[in-house]
């Protein structure tokens, strides 16, 4: 009991004495010590799939491999320093010295004090006072119940103060790099992951399934399961899956109806058709090409019929052109006005939604498009002057001759490659002073 | 900071030790009869005597404490007491060491009012009326 005591009060007393310190721990960094390479491997880390594709055959090639990790580290000592500071501990020490002092001097000398009692005293209860002798023993075991624990507890905080310093070796990972490696054929069941109806699976023979474009047809396919696992693909693999089934749609459909197609199925077909030729040997190349070609044939069709539009008064002179419309912009070479036009970015289908903003041209003829519609350079700059069918002015301009013309900007027109401002001609002339 | 530090200290150890060593050990033994008796006639007869004890005990200030030892018997060492009791005296001489234990402190002329007042056995065992 006596010796549990002890232990317990000794605890309390050191707990004490610690949990007063105050610590600064600083870390300091030292030179580095050498690098090394690490190499980790997880095994089955993913599923990788080659494609080779060769319309309208599809070959994926499933590969199991493991993932290799190889680590860059450095090693370096780390210094650690703890200051530990005290600011009781002085206090506590001289307190302690003091009292204890004190208390130790009582005691050892009560002998010295008289044992009768304190005869000029009677309390209250009617005893005399308690002897010197007394006295200086209580006030003796005070002094050392008082300055002992301050001077241990002092002690053991004076005798902490200080500075530690422990060093100890570190590494630190500065670069990680990740491959595939251990790459194996994986053989097992495939499934096809699509957004439609689930198809039956499919097992590899050497690693490998064969797909058609009527399967993708029958049932759309962007992924792969792969023995159970999600196959990882590649933005690209995936663009090819993706013009796979562009292909698939565009060749392997019904046969074409014989009635002309629709502006809107065309530019469907165009797109797939686009998609479908970044495969390798452009499957639908010429597909892609009628579908370009009737495109712009009812483009040219539909702008041959806004230049015929009626309401525009014929006029019968350049002159009486251009009193009819006073020019608002003068485009020719060098002019600010070009610079009102908007960019060819900025395409307006509809050209009736802009104003009708009569304009002057000066440029070079540098092209026929179609029989009533030429292009016409102004610098840098290219036009498409729609011609009247019937125009009451010569429109056999050869390509190369300086023109200049009245018409009305009717906003931007994409025809075939080119997009540029469209013109509706009132009237041209081969610009004077040109041979 | 020193100053501090022992104020902590007195006020964590110093107060119940001091406290416990009084209660425990700060007491001399029982004062016999003759003594109290004697100590509490000094304490009455201290100048000033009051007015009360000139009065009630009927008793000269200058003579007062030599007078009230005959009378009551306590100038003998066999002294005993009977009536009051030793318990009865020890209860009616409280209000007369409020202002303290020492042999030497004369009481205050209201403490003194009190104990005449709660005792008239006292009273009368100086030789007063009641």
């Amino acid at each position: 009991m006596k010796r549990a005591l002890g232990v317990g009060f000794a605890t309390v007393l050191l707990s004490s004495a610690c949990g007063s310190l105050h610590h600064e721990v600083r870390t300091e960094r030292g030179e580095t010590l050498r690098r090394f390479e690490r190499k980790n491997v997880t095994p089955n880390a993913g599923v990788a799939a080659v494609l080779e594709v060769s319309y309208p055959e599809l070959r994926v090639h499933f590969n199991g491999y493991d993932g290799c990790r190889t680590e860059s580290v450095e090693e370096y000592p780390e210094t650690t320093v703890d200051d530990a500071t005290s600011p009781a501990a002085g206090p506590a020490l001289a307190t302690g010295i003091v009292t204890t002092l004190i208390g130790g001097v009582l005691l050892a000398s009560r002998g010295a004090f008289s044992n009768a009692p304190n005869r000029r005293v009677i309390d209250e209860t009617g005893r005399y006072g308690y002897p010197a002798r007394t006295g200086a023993t209580v006030w003796g075991v005070v002094g050392l119940g008082v300055g002992v624990p301050g001077l241990i507890t002092g002690g053991v905080q004076f005798l902490q103060q200080g500075s530690r310093t422990t060093q100890r070796t570190k590494e630190e990972v500065v670069r990680t790099q990740d491959s595939a490696c251990h790459v194996v054929p994986l053989e097992g069941e495939v499934l096809l992951v699509g957004t439609g109806r689930e198809p039956p699976p499919l097992h590899t023979a050497g690693g490998m399934v064969k797909l058609t474009a009527a399967q993708m047809l029958a049932t759309p396919f962007s992924g792969f399961i792969a023995a159970g696992r999600n196959v990882l693909l590649s933005a690209e693999q995936e663009s090819e899956l993706s013009s796979f089934e562009a292909c698939a749609r565009l060749l392997e459909a019904p046969a074409k109806p014989t009635a002309p197609l629709p502006r809107g199925a065309l530019k469907e077909r165009r797109t797939l058709a686009a998609a479908c030729n970044r495969l390798p040997g452009a499957p639908a190349k010429a597909l892609g090409d009628e579908a370009e070609r009737l495109l712009q044939k009812e483009d040219g069709a539909a702008l041959a019929a806004e230049a015929d539009a009626p309401g525009a008064v014929p006029a019968t002179s350049f002159e009486d052109a251009l009193t009819q419309n006073p020019p608002r912009l003068v485009l020719e070479p060098g002019s600010p006005d070009l610079a009102k036009l908007p960019p060819p970015g900025a395409l307006s289908l509809d050209p009736g939604t802009e104003a009708d903003v009569p304009v002057l041209v000066r440029g070079v003829l540098m092209q026929r498009v179609e029989a009533n519609i030429v292009v016409v350079d102004v610098g840098e700059q290219p036009l498409l002057m729609m011609l009247p069918s019937e125009a009451g002015f010569a429109v056999d301009f050869s390509v190369g001759s300086r023109v200049e013309a009245v018409g009305v900007w009717r906003g931007n027109q994409k025809l075939g490659g080119l997009t540029a401002p469209l013109v509706r001609t009132l009237w041209m002339r081969r610009a004077p002073g040109s041979s | 900071m020193l100053a501090a530090a022992l104020q902590t200290l007195r006020l964590r150890f110093l107060l119940p030790f001091g406290l416990m060593g009084g209660l425990v050990v700060c007491v001399g033994p029982a004062a016999p009869d003759p003594d109290l008796c004697r100590d509490t006639i000094h304490r009455l007869c201290l100048p000033p005597v009051c007015a009360d004890v000139t009065g009630r005990v009927a008793v000269d200030a200058g003579t007062c404490e030599e007078t009230l030892l005959t009378r009551t018997g306590c100038g003998s060492d066999g002294f005993k007491f009977v009536t009051p009791t030793r318990e009865r005296f020890i209860e009616c001489r409280v209000p007369l060491v409020r202002a303290g234990v020492e042999r030497d402190t004369a009481p205050d002329c209201n403490d003194v009012l009190d104990a005449f007042n709660a005792c008239p056995d006292l009273v009368h065992f100086l030789g007063g009326g009641t």
